[in-house]
């Protein structure tokens, strides 16, 4: 029931009091009304016993000497109570001998003849006879009617009654029974509105402290000490966050100078080794046979190629250090001075782009360059065995960030080796197949993280490849960690 | 005689249905016929009536049951009246006890004293005689004059009325109700 359960606990509460008031009320009214009707009755009739027994005491000196005008002086003295409406005396053998008839009565007379002794209501009328007694004889009986005031009456002005005072209590009960409640419902939606503002993140929202002992002090108090320690564990996190932190750049870095180190005490025999092996060509030549010469080539070109292994790995460590530098850069233009680049390079065969106008992007131009030049020969290498090998880029922007598609018709890739695409030197395909040395995708994913943008690709074996990354439009994250 | 139809009446009627009957109808009859003696059973039957309404000092009665000597003095009007309406009644749990006397002393013991006829004279030596005893005087002589007794009966409105001396009541040391005070046509209560 909506009215029951939806209300604010303040109202509940004084609904609660009200109804309660209210039901004990009626029924404390309810029964006193009861009560006082049955009381009522036997009231007046012990009241007109004992007025029909003072006259019967009265008039038995006028009954003895038949002296009725007496007993008419002794019944008229009841003009005094209203209630009594007639009375009348009579003698031994029942007959009348003095009667009364309040002025003003109408419908009342006393009867012809005594009735036997006794007292009944008839209604509201109450009729009572009583014996008149001297010295223990008999000498008549007293006859009175009383008219009480009817029960229905009574009830209705009970009704009343009780009405007034259930109005004047309430009056009374609901502006306090308010404030009372506004003492327990006004700290409990303090402690609601408090658990909200933390929920949304507010650490330093409290509740004000309370004396009270009673159950609502409890729950603030524990309110507050819960809050107080989440704030202590929420301060233990952030520190335990900023310590790994500063753990993790600092091997990292270590690991970057280790790798930066190494390759470039690598280069150093490995020159020799060329040198060497050059000399060895040019002035030892006539002294070798063709087989001589044959793997004095071998050992040159997998020099050279170690050599450019390692120019790789010391340009992909140095990403990691490289400042960005954000300017807009107009990624169309670029797509086009990178594609030329590559086919006066390196011509892959008869590639044809298919580019669309590209929204432009906030970068550094020259990284940004290296994704192009990395993912468009990517494009052209793989797509270049097809008789028709074709690289489409396209673009599109929302209001968070520019997403850049580059699809080839080339040999694809196995998605279930997706997971290794774009780690360093990391190859899905052969050195004799497709050349290259593994790195080229690791470093798209790096510059394209370090903007603060995410890189994905879709393909299947023989349909060709399609390669995403996206650019955030407005906050350049170029503080993010240069780690990744 | 008329004493003789109201003795046929007595066979016929007795005992508490009698006295009922005589209260509600002695005044009717004695309007009616002006006959003296049903005049008279009234009075005899007022006469031990009185006695509920008077209280004795403890001292006139030998103890709390002893009879109550009802005392004629003098002319007697009632006859045997009196005896048939006293008979089985009692004041309290005291039975009556009717006595006719010639002459009337302090020691006679009477309770309470009818003194009839009209000699006023006689009437006051006889007074006299019991002053200052616990007797209840009863005269029927007012229309005749002064008396000094308790209770003097007076005929008004055809109706058996009395005055009351309360002085000399307190003379002989008794208390008279004020519910027979209130009844009674004049109260003298002192000289």
């Amino acid at each position: 029931m909506g009215l029951i359960n939806n209300p604010s606990i303040r109202w509940k509460l004084v609904l609660a009091t009200l109804l309660t008031s209210i039901l004990a009320q009626l029924f404390a009214g309810a029964i006193l009304a009861v009560y006082d009707s049955h009381v009522y009755q036997k009231q007046k009739r012990e009241e007109v016993l004992a007025q029909a027994a003072i006259l019967a005491a009265s008039v038995t000196a006028s009954m003895e000497f038949n002296d009725a005008r007496a007993a008419h002086e002794y019944l008229d003295a009841l003009n005094a109570n209203p209630e009594i409406d007639t009375a009348a005396v009579y003698d031994l053998r029942g007959d009348l001998f003095a009667s009364y008839a309040r002025y003003g009565t109408k419908s009342h007379t006393v009867p012809a003849r005594a009735t036997p002794i006794g007292q009944h209501f008839q209604g509201s009328d109450l009729i009572v006879f009583v014996p008149i007694m001297e010295r223990g004889n008999h000498l008549g009986t007293v006859y009175l009617h009383a008219i009480t005031e009817p029960i229905a009456a009574r009830l209705e002005r009970y009704i009343g009654v009780i009405m007034l005072a259930l109005m004047g209590s309430l009056a009374v009960a609901v502006p306090i029974s308010m404030r009372l409640n506004a003492a327990i419902s006004n700290p409990i939606r303090e402690i609601a509105a408090t658990a909200s503002r933390i929920t949304a993140g507010d650490l330093d929202a409290a509740v004000a402290p309370t004396r009270r002992t009673d159950e609502i002090g409890l729950l603030v108090k524990a309110f507050g000490q819960m809050v107080s320690s989440l704030r202590e564990m929420a301060g233990q996190l952030e520190r335990r966050v900023v310590e790994r932190t500063a753990q993790l750049e600092a091997a990292n870095k270590e690991l970057e100078a280790f790798s930066y180190s190494v390759s470039h005490d690598l280069r150093a025999p490995l020159r020799a080794i060329d040198g060497f092996a050059h000399i060895l060509e040019e002035d030892h030549a006539p002294q070798l046979d063709a087989e001589g010469k044959r793997l004095l080539s071998v050992v040159r070109s997998n020099s050279r190629k170690m050599g450019a292994l390692i120019d790789d790995l010391l340009a992909f460590s140095k990403l990691g250090r490289q400042p960005i530098n954000l300017v807009g850069t107009d990624m169309t233009a670029l797509v086009h001075e990178v594609w030329s680049e590559i086919h006066t390079d390196r011509p892959h065969g008869y590639n044809t782009l298919d580019i669309s106008t590209l929204p432009p992007a906030q970068g550094d131009r020259s990284l940004l360059k290296q994704v192009w030049t990395n993912l468009l020969s990517n494009a052209s290498k793989y797509s270049s065995r097809q008789d028709f090998p074709k690289v489409e880029v396209s673009g599109e922007e929302n209001e968070l960030e520019s997403v850049y598609r580059i699809r080839d018709n080339g040999a694809g890739f196995d998605m279930k080796y997706y997971g290794r695409l774009f780690g360093v030197f990391q190859r899905l395909h052969t050195s004799a197949e497709f050349p290259g040395t593994g790195v080229g995708l690791a470093i798209v994913q790096r510059v394209v993280v370090r903007h603060g943008g995410r890189v994905w690709a879709e393909s299947k074996v023989g349909e060709g490849a399609t390669f995403f990354f996206s650019l955030p439009k407005r906050k350049m994250i170029s503080g993010a960690p240069a780690s990744i | 005689m008329p004493r003789n139809t109201l003795a046929q009446t007595f066979v016929r009627l007795t005992g508490l249905t009698f006295l009922a009957w005589i209260i509600t109808l002695a005044p009717v009859l004695a309007m009616a016929a002006e006959n003296t003696s049903l005049e008279y059973a009234v009075k005899a039957a007022y006469l031990y009536k009185f006695g509920n309404f008077v209280e004795w000092p403890a001292a006139a009665f030998e103890n709390a049951s002893s009879v109550v000597n009802l005392c004629v003095v003098g002319e007697d009007p009632f006859g045997d009246i009196l005896d048939k309406v006293v008979q089985g009644q009692t004041i309290g749990d005291r039975p009556i006890r009717v006595r006719r006397l010639k002459t009337v002393t302090r020691d006679s013991g009477c309770h309470i004293l009818y003194v009839g006829g009209a000699d006023t004279e006689r009437i006051a030596q006889t007074l006299e005689a019991v002053r200052g005893a616990n007797v209840l005087t009863v005269t029927d002589a007012a229309d005749t004059g002064r008396s000094e007794s308790v209770i003097d009966f007076v005929i008004k409105d055809d109706h058996v009325r009395f005055n009351i001396d309360a002085h000399a009541a307190s003379l002989n040391g008794l208390t008279i109700s004020s519910k027979l005070l209130g009844l009674a046509l004049s109260v003298t209560s002192g000289k």
